[in-house]
């Protein structure tokens, strides 16, 4: 190529390439070709066989599973130079795991895989040099990835950047001044200091302090509310998964306690709790809300938040013993789920996944249902049931009240209160939103519905009377500050 | 160690090594019956062995400044491969990983591999860059389906 010696010395300035030699860096050179490419032009596509290595000169490429937008968790947008890019179709099995597409209009260099595997063939030292950098870049990867999805949960500063540069000490100077930048963050006094020296070193000369200052930048966000809050779904989760041999209620209640450490790093607002029943042993109705994806575990379970909320906050809090949620059974590929409610003694009903039952097996499912159930609110304890049984967004919810609940509540003897919870922004991040609840005036079928097993009127009341109202408690909940 | 019929198949990628490397693998192979709990890599320590997970659930923990390691990624997936940082400089774990249920678990000492042809320690080390990759990519898929949100609730 005709500017050979300044492609030279540019490879040859590379900090994310020291670990390779002079002469591997000569021979990228001698064989690396311009390839510019448009902005959302695509480098190299997912599961496409990998063809050569390309080294970003400048402008930005998105790097990520195809479509969605750049989030920084799964499809991340790479400016640093020299960052070598495509590697993941080099390795094993040779297939890009990742599509490859300019940010903006980008110039990079590339060097065809061809090249690569021939000096693998002669020189095994090289070969060995390059994997162990390919290794090292995917490993750097993968803790970013960790790095990204905690601090993608969580705002605290302080401790994401901290965590950040430790991550990679081993790839620091002694005398990088990025060592300092925790320091700086500590002391509100000299956050501004931090901020002027990370942006020094982003616009500095060495690449890889570049890269983990723009990634600092980047993930500032002041959380350490949420640090917590996950910590505390982390000891709730356990509080229930790792007891061994304890009763159900006891279980429940060790879980309530943990939930209201949890709570206790959120704002919240909780009104109408003197409609509460002077006894528990009533069925609760809760609308039900998509949980935020920051609350998610990484054995990949999802806390619910809203009934633990009502569990814990409302009922616990209020008699001291925690009550009995209906929930449904867990899908095939849900152990932290199974391992989670089969400790809780609750009401199990069957998954959505399973289909429709049998008419014989529905009619035995029904019954045993009834059966657990009066047995639950027989012992004192409330029961938790939320009547869609399906999540959604806090505006519009609930957004269909299914009379499985009413039925029941129809069948028990004797016939209970019902107690409807209204719940709002627990689809919200935890940290940022202010959950509110609103107690509603409990009331009996009976003394709504003249024939509450006449399946026809019940539909009557719960569709055009109590769901109506139920959306405006969720409303007024919604607004609580 | 006598875990199945084929070659270290319970090394995903060990078609690709080098015969004399896999049957070094194997030579050098030990299978450990752990407890949960038990600290399979403690991070920036030295790490002597890569650990392959056969059975249970290992939980990988990153260090925050203030609040302590926290869970960030567990996995039961059999194959899953551990300690890959110990065939680059500076061979220290970069993060701890916890047996989080009884396991079985395959310990591969890293010296023989280093010490060997650099042909081996290059197909190790792109056969474990691919393995990470996918590990990547599997968190990835998990925290995007995790944030479409509008699946079963828990509740009924």
């Amino acid at each position: 190529m005709r500017d050979a010696p300044t492609v030279r010395r540019w490879f040859a300035g590379l900090a994310l390439l020291d670990q390779l030699d002079a002469v591997d860096l000569d021979m990228f050179a001698e064989h690396a070709t311009w390839v510019r490419i448009r902005a959302g032009e695509r480098l190299h596509a997912e599961g496409q066989d990998g063809s050569a290595l390309w080294f970003l000169v400048e402008g930005e490429i998105v790097i990520g599973p195809v479509g969605g937008a750049v989030d920084g968790v799964v499809r991340q947008a790479i400016s640093t130079p020299g960052y070598p890019v495509g590697w993941d179709g080099l390795v094993w099995p040779q297939r890009h795991r990742w599509e490859a597409v300019a940010g903006v209009p980008a110039r990079l260099l590339r060097v065809p895989r061809s090249v690569i595997d021939d000096r693998c063939a002669t020189d095994a030292t090289f070969a060995a040099r390059l994997y162990q950098l390919l290794l090292w870049l995917a490993g750097g990867q993968l803790r970013r990835q960790h790095t990204r999805l905690v601090t993608g949960r969580y705002d605290d500063e302080t401790d994401a950047v901290a965590d950040l540069i430790a991550s990679r000490a081993d790839d620091l100077r002694v005398t990088s001044a990025l060592h300092r930048i925790p320091a700086y963050l500590r002391s509100r006094v000299t956050v501004g200091d931090a901020f002027r020296a990370l942006e020094a070193i982003r616009d500095g000369a060495d690449a890889v302090e570049a890269e983990i200052a723009r990634e600092a930048l980047d993930v500032l966000v002041g959380v350490r509310r949420e640090l917590r809050v996950y910590q505390g779904l982390q000891r709730a989760y356990e509080a229930v998964a790792e007891a061994q041999d304890v009763e159900p209620a006891e279980v429940r209640a060790r879980s309530c306690r943990a939930l209201m450490d949890l709570f206790a790093h959120t704002r919240y607002r909780i009104v109408g709790l003197h409609h509460l029943p002077r006894t528990p042993g009533s069925v609760v109705l809760c609308n039900h809300l998509t949980s935020h994806p920051g609350n998610r575990l990484p054995n990949g379970f999802t806390l619910i938040l809203d009934t633990h909320f009502v569990s814990s906050m409302i009922l616990y809090r209020t008699y001291g013993r925690a009550p009995v949620r209906v929930v449904r059974e867990a899908h095939w590929h849900e152990s932290g789920h199974a391992r989670y409610y089969a400790r809780l003694g609750y009401v199990m009903v069957p998954s959505s996944e399973v289909g429709p039952l049998p008419a014989a097996e529905r009619a035995e499912r029904a019954e045993r249902f009834v059966k657990e159930a009066s047995f639950v609110l027989q012992q004192g304890y409330d029961m938790v049931i939320c009547p869609e049984g399906r999540t959604g967004p806090t505006a519009g919810s609930p957004s269909r009240l299914r009379l499985g609940a009413f039925q029941l509540a129809a069948r028990l003897e004797p016939e209970p209160s019902i107690v409807p919870v209204a719940v709002a922004n627990f689809d919200q991040r935890l940290s940022r939103a202010v959950l509110g609840a609103v107690v509603a005036e409990p009331f009996r079928l009976s003394d709504v519905v003249g024939d509450p097993a006449d399946r026809d009127r019940l539909a009557r009341f719960v569709n055009d009377d109590l769901t109506p109202r139920y959306r405006a408690w969720v409303r007024e909940a919604a607004a609580l500050r | 160690m006598d875990l199945g019929p084929s070659s270290a198949d319970w090394l995903p990628g060990a078609s690709a090594l080098p015969t004399a490397l896999v049957r070094l693998i194997e030579e050098r192979a030990t299978v450990h019956d752990v407890a949960a709990g038990t600290v399979l890599l403690r991070r920036r320590a030295v790490v002597a062995d890569l650990v392959v997970l056969v059975s249970g659930r290992v939980a990988t923990l990153a260090d925050f400044t203030g609040i302590g390691e926290l869970i960030v990624e567990t996995t039961e997936e059999p194959g899953r491969i551990f300690g890959w940082s110990g065939l680059h400089a500076p061979g220290r774990a970069t993060a701890t990983v916890r047996a989080d249920a009884d396991c079985q678990i395959v310990t591969v000492p890293l010296a023989p591999v280093l010490d060997g042809p650099p042909r081996w320690t290059a197909a190790l080390c792109a056969v474990l860059a691919g393995a990470v990759a996918d590990r990547t990519r599997d968190l990835q898929m998990r925290w995007s389906g995790a944030r479409r949100g509008g699946q079963d609730g828990d509740d009924a």
